[in-house]
């Protein structure tokens, strides 16, 4: 579904982040992309969602290319990046105004969502702090339904009563048709969603395996100690 | 699915364009009418009440409708040209690029729906405006008490009016262009767009004129004689149109340079 065919990036000509690095990732999954900083979880993110341009190779999303971001793929991708902005009007009107451009959006599931959040839906988005706003925005991102979903940090700047809530509100929004996949350094947050672990660092995929693999091999034992 | 132009996806988009940003355009017509009615009632007031109320109408239009039409030039320039800047604003910071990049529109519906705000709007809003501002002005400078005889600006006829509006036309021309490089500055720089572009113009404009006379003073002498070909009127009104023609066709150049500088924005800047 996602293929990353020898893609070579970087943002500085000399120093690429990626160098002839392929991926493929399979459809109805949530990702776990882990790694140290600097070691292009987010670039990947990018060029998943067509923002970034490899200066060689294609990322292709059913077949299509995402650097010529064609509508037909857009309207079934969605990144939650980690830090974005909100126009200042009200969450009816931001549902009304961007959602005809998501052919699965979900009106009703986007309450449930904000429900789920204890947020209110009668608000106004200027009016709201970023966490309130991460999680309109959240809630907003599920309810397209897009088959693709990328999350960049999702729990940061989220309360912890938040952050549980936020499992609950994945819950709710998982489904077998779409591949998430979730950015992040608070595993502890997202660890009980993920079903497939992913650990990049250095331009090599150090780690890409289920983690019913991962779970089975490793075994826990007391000590007579 | 048509993914080079749906036109109702566009004017959804067009809509979207609109109502996420109408507090900023709504202050910005209000800007740009109170510029205008100010100026309107200062030169009226200005002029008038030196007149001692007993002028002359000549040629059927109000006596300083030429004063006016150079502050509705002055000020469309300088507006314009900070509007056309500002083209490029959803995507100015790295928050706003993420949204409007990944945004389910091709890159020709998200250029074509700025275009139309930024172009088409403007100039519906700017003579909207000049004539609210004028319309004010008559009915204070038409009141009883006041024996001035005023009528309503005159805009396109007092450049037009002329038999030969060839050189206008090409003048004309020649100040679209230079007007659509705001549109292509603003896909270079989203922060203070116009500024970067006025001061890249300026010192493009420096460069030329310095190569021109830097080679006409190495190909002439002062004791040289040029002898210049006498043209016909005719083969004089052929160079008008081609130089008006070439001219509006570098126009629609630079704006389609714009929308293949746009279609190719990233994430991140390159050069």
């Amino acid at each position: 579904m996602i293929e990353i065919e020898n893609i070579t990036f970087g943002y500085k000509k000399k120093k690429p982040i990626f160098s002839n690095f392929s991926l493929e990732l399979e459809q109805g999954k949530v990702y776990g992309l882990l790694g140290q900083n600097g070691t292009g979880k987010s670039t990947l993110l990018y060029s998943l969602s067509g923002l970034l341009f490899p200066q060689k190779g294609e990322v292709k999303y059913s077949g299509q290319a995402v650097s010529k971001r064609l509508p037909s793929v857009l309207q079934d991708v969605f990144i939650v990046p980690e830090e974005f902005e909100l126009p200042d009007i009200s969450i009816e009107k931001y549902v009304r105004i961007n959602s005809p451009f998501y052919p699965k959006f979900d009106k009703k599931m986007m309450y449930e969502y904000l429900k789920c959040f204890d947020m209110p839906t009668d608000i106004h988005l200027g009016a709201l702090s970023m966490g309130q706003k991460k999680k309109v925005f959240m809630s907003f991102a599920l309810a397209t339904n897009t088959s693709l979903l990328l999350m960049d940090e999702p729990t940061n700047g989220l309360d912890i009563p938040s952050k549980s809530q936020f499992r609950k509100f994945m819950a709710l929004g998982m489904t077998e048709e779409k591949t998430i996949i979730i950015s992040t350094h608070q595993v502890q947050d997202v660890d009980k969603m993920l079903e497939h672990i992913l650990i990049i660092n250095q331009n090599e995929i150090m780690l890409n395996q289920p983690v019913s693999e991962i779970t089975d091999k490793l075994s826990f034992r007391r000590s007579e100690d | 699915m048509n993914n080079t132009f749906d036109i109702k996806r566009f004017g959804l988009l067009l809509k979207k364009d609109f109502f996420e940003n109408w507090r900023k355009y709504m202050l910005q017509a209000l800007t740009l009418f109170s510029i205008i009615l100010v100026c309107f009632i200062f030169q009226s007031l200005n002029k008038y009440s030196h007149s001692n109320g007993d002028y002359l109408i000549s040629y059927g239009y109000d006596m300083i409708n030429g004063q006016l039409v150079i502050i509705c030039f002055i000020i469309f320039t300088g507006a314009y040209a900070v509007f056309l800047s500002q083209m490029m604003d959803s995507i100015r910071n790295k928050q706003k690029r993420i949204h409007y990049l990944t945004f389910p529109c091709s890159s020709l519906e998200k250029y074509l729906s700025k275009l139309i705000i930024h172009v088409v709007g403007f100039i519906l809003v700017f003579l909207a405006s000049v004539y609210l501002a004028d319309l004010i002005r008559i009915i204070i400078y038409s009141l009883p008490e006041s024996n001035f005889e005023v009528r309503s600006i005159r805009l396109l006829g007092e450049l037009f009016d002329e038999k030969d509006n060839k050189p206008m036309a090409l003048l004309s021309a020649i100040y679209l262009f230079v007007l659509s490089l705001y549109a292509l500055g603003s896909t270079f720089w989203q922060k203070s767009g116009f500024v970067k572009t006025t001061v890249a113009l300026g010192a493009i404009a420096v460069t030329g004129v310095l190569i021109i006379f830097g080679v006409a003073a190495t190909l002439f002498t002062p004791e040289s004689q040029i002898d210049l070909p006498k043209l016909s009127q005719g083969t004089q009104d052929i160079l008008y149109y081609i130089a008006t023609a070439i001219t509006f066709v570098c126009t629609v150049f630079i704006y389609v340079l714009a929308y293949y500088r746009f279609k190719e924005a990233e994430l991140i800047e390159r050069w």
